[in-house]
């Protein structure tokens, strides 16, 4: 329909032609940028594998997929810009409107598969190193899981995002090469009354948007987003096919650089109106048409994420004793073992900070406490004294920690015990130390398909939930909850007593 | 009669109001080489790129091989049109745009283009723009001398070559004409230095075609007399004169084939007769009348 079979011949030469000369030029260059991004992350991974510490560690690979569908949008408006000056190079060699046309998209669409597949071998690469290490190591955990399915399909829905966005933009300049400065008047039109009334303008396109690939369902969504390209490609292909313009430019290069400008000026609208687009699906899918997602910052207090796939909160568990057998006014004296931090004299402290792994506690007289989450703390009197109640609950919270909405305290198996004997109340408390988190995410954008979800691939909030709480046991006593005692009265924790 | 290898009638371009070609009509055929000749803004690229098929025409018809060029592969994958400056990647180097070639062009002798850099001094490795003038033109000029295409079209190759070099060109594309016999289109402002090699010429000049003869016949449509004033001023009456220059003594240039009647006439008049070179035919057929124009720069106002 478009073209004849020694044109489709030609476009592949020419292709193959124009191709040549970037082996060690465009490629090399490109490969070099996604090779640091993957170099760097994983030194950074085996580095925090490596790292020993007191605790449980993280690291999160990051997710470039929407890093490179906005990048390469932005190099797609920089290939469309050149496309005159790129025939020139090469208006030596036979070739017709069409086979020029189809060969600069066999070019584009080169570079746009090669992106996804890029960051897919990197991926596997990624993951199989941090899989053999963690097959070796019991403390090395991949927190999401592997599916190659899931791999596949990102892939597939990465490369039609990116045509979606390639074909728009092509159309665009398709248009702005057949109706020049009339073109560039009605761009120039829509992008001011889409920036002055802002909001109405990303509505409808979020509703374009919507209705053009956005769904739920991976299948539909591929149907969808063929049909929505192959409708923009076959759009831009005919009026390429009656536009006449020559292999060598001409000296109308004030039009050219006008086209430039507002092919750069869509493309910037463009890329914002995406990024809102994406982010209310995102809304939309968690808190309803009329979105309002709250603060995604979280803690035990406060654990407001907005997100309904917002973890439990600390697993917290309750102990009652028996004391009704102790005299009113007896004392009760606590031992504790394991990985238990005290803090004593809670009445002079004046501050609190924390790091990535430990929390601190400042006293007055300028000496200070660390500990690591996942070290429980107990802030009581040594003793007990003048006990009035007749039970006594001990109440504990195991450390707790969330990092892009997956809980990883538990993976340091916290173990609590407590009992009580005599008028002894042991409480005794270990976790496994030197424990590394590794989030391995890919294709961020796959949130929006059902299929995939609540299987652990992937953190299912675009915003990502984190929040924490140390491990902690607070002791009561029932009836009449007054007790006093001495407190501990030096800032540096006492050696623990062992467990009888 | 061989087919027509281009043919045009009434062919025009046009830039805004400015005539680039106007009204040009000719019929090529057969394997030659032909000089198209003519001074600067004459018209020489934008023909030749009409007829490459990467200009389109603004009126009259143009046919190469029998079929309009623009966007037809037909045509496209049997020409070649290159020039001194040609424009492709900078950073591109010489051995991968040859493989270039070789890859669009059927006809193309990778071999031969690869000994002809050899034999120029041209390193394959080299980048296309580390090349100086004189390099990109020997370069550009081995690109399409290298395409066996049917029609070879070469616009200002020599352009930038120093004169050994210039001469190395031309022998090479003598011999290549002997050995592969096709259609070469050389343009150049300068005839007396392809003159040997060329078996026709087009002179255009303003866009239009003056002449397109044998360039042995060129040789022979003009002559010059020489004498005194009032005789060469006598002799001349009612002939075609394309120049004339008076002092101590006059002489003109008639374009007219010489006969003997013309020659009996000047040597009663006592002038002497002389052949008149092709590339002053030329000059003489593009010059436009500047007669004591040259005299007034130095004329102080009054």
């Amino acid at each position: 329909m478009f073209m004849a079979k020694s044109e489709l011949i030609n476009a592949g030469r020419l292709t193959r032609t124009q191709l040549s000369g970037k082996k060690l030029g465009g490629l090399l260059g490109f490969f070099i940028v996604i090779q640091f991004f993957f170099l760097t992350d994983l030194s950074a991974a085996l580095y925090t594998i490596f790292k020993e510490n007191d605790g449980i560690d993280y690291y999160q690979f990051a997710d470039n997929s929407f890093f490179w569908i906005f990048g390469m949008s932005f190099a797609f408006i920089i290939f469309n810009c050149m496309y005159r000056y790129n025939n020139q190079n090469f208006a030596v060699y036979p070739q017709t409107n069409n086979s020029r046309y189809l060969s600069f998209q066999m070019i584009t669409y080169t570079y746009l598969v090669l992106v996804p597949l890029t960051l897919m071998v990197v991926y596997l690469i990624q993951y199989g190193v941090i899989a053999a290490i963690a097959a070796g190591r019991d403390n090395v955990h991949l927190m999401f899981n592997f599916d190659i399915s899931f791999v596949l399909a990102g892939f597939v829905v990465m490369i039609l995002y990116m045509a979606i966005l390639a074909a728009i933009i092509n159309l665009i300049s398709v248009l702005l090469r057949k109706f020049k400065l009339y073109a560039a008047a009605f761009f120039s039109a829509v992008l001011v009354l889409g920036l002055t009334n802002l909001s109405v303008a990303m509505d409808i396109f979020a509703m374009l948007t919507e209705f053009l690939i956005y769904e739920n369902s991976l299948w539909k969504f591929i149907l969808k987003a063929l049909v929505s390209w192959a409708i923009l490609f076959t759009v831009a292909a005919l009026i390429n096919k009656y536009t006449v313009y020559y292999k060598t430019r001409n000296n109308k290069m004030k039009s050219e650089r006008l086209e430039i400008i507002i092919a750069i000026a869509v493309g910037v609208v463009l890329a914002i109106f995406v990024v809102f687009a994406v982010l209310r699906f995102n809304e939309n899918l968690y808190d309803g048409p009329d979105g309002g997602a709250e603060s995604s910052v979280a803690s035990p207090d406060n654990n407001s994420s907005g997100s309904s796939y917002t973890p439990s909160m600390p697993p917290q568990g309750e102990l009652e004793f028996d004391i009704s057998h102790l005299p009113r006014g007896s004392n009760i004296t606590v031992q504790v073992s394991g990985d238990v931090i005290i803090i004593p004299n809670s009445d002079k402290i004046v501050g609190w900070g924390n790091s990535s792994d430990y929390q601190f506690l400042f006293y007055e007289d300028g000496t200070e406490i660390k500990y690591s989450r996942e070290q429980m703390t107990i802030m009581l009197p040594s003793e007990l004294d003048n006990i009035q109640g007749d039970t006594l609950h001990v109440y504990y919270s195991n450390p707790w920690q969330v990092v892009d909405n997956t809980e990883i305290g538990h993976l340091v198996n916290a173990e609590f015990e407590a009992r009580f004997e005599g008028n002894v109340l042991y409480i005794h408390y270990t976790f496994d130390k030197n424990v590394k988190a590794v989030f391995m995410p890919l294709w961020s954008f796959m949130w929006q398909f059902e299929h995939f979800k609540g299987k652990g691939l992937f953190s299912e909030d675009v915003f990502g939930t984190y929040a924490s709480s140390s491990a902690n046991v607070n002791i009561w006593i029932s009836d009449n909850t007054e007790y006093d005692g001495p407190w501990y009265d030096t800032p540096t924790p006492p050696t623990a007593k062992p467990l009888p | 009669m061989s087919e027509s290898i281009i043919k045009t009638k009434g062919l025009t371009k046009t830039y805004g109001k400015n005539d680039a070609v106007n009204d040009f009509t000719i019929d090529i055929s057969g394997e030659r080489i032909i000089g198209l000749i003519g001074r600067n803004g004459a018209g020489k690229t934008t023909l030749m790129k009409m007829i490459a098929g990467q200009l389109d025409i603004s009126g009259g018809e143009l046919e190469v091989l029998g079929e309009a060029p623009m966007d037809n592969l037909n045509v496209l994958n049997n020409l070649v049109y290159t020039y001194h400056n040609m424009d492709y990647e900078k950073a591109r180097k010489l051995r991968v745009i040859l493989e270039s070639y070789a890859i669009m062009f059927d006809d193309f002798d990778l071999e031969f283009a690869t000994k002809l850099l050899e034999y120029f001094g041209l390193n394959p490795k080299l980048k296309y723009k580390q090349l100086s003038q004189g390099m990109a033109s020997i370069f550009n000029f081995i690109c399409g001398i290298s395409c066996r295409t049917r029609l070879v079209m070469l616009d200002e190759p020599v352009l930038g070559m120093d004169v050994t070099v210039r001469r190395a060109a031309y022998e090479v594309l003598l011999r290549e004409f002997s050995e592969n016999p096709r259609l070469f289109i050389v343009s150049s402002h300068l005839l007396s230095e392809i003159e040997g090699i060329l078996s026709d010429i087009i002179l255009i000049d303003n866009g239009r075609l003056v002449l397109f003869d044998n360039i042995d016949e060129l040789r022979e449509s003009a002559y010059r007399v020489e004498g005194e004033k009032d005789a060469v001023e006598k002799f001349t009456a009612g002939k075609n004169v394309v120049y004339t220059k008076s002092g101590f003594s006059a002489e003109a240039v008639i374009y007219e084939p010489l006969t003997e009647t013309v020659t009996s006439e000047a040597k009663e008049l006592e002038l002497t007769i002389s052949t008149v070179r092709a590339e002053d035919i030329c000059i003489y057929l593009t010059k436009e009348n500047k007669e004591g124009e040259l005299e007034c720069l130095w004329q102080k106002a009054n």
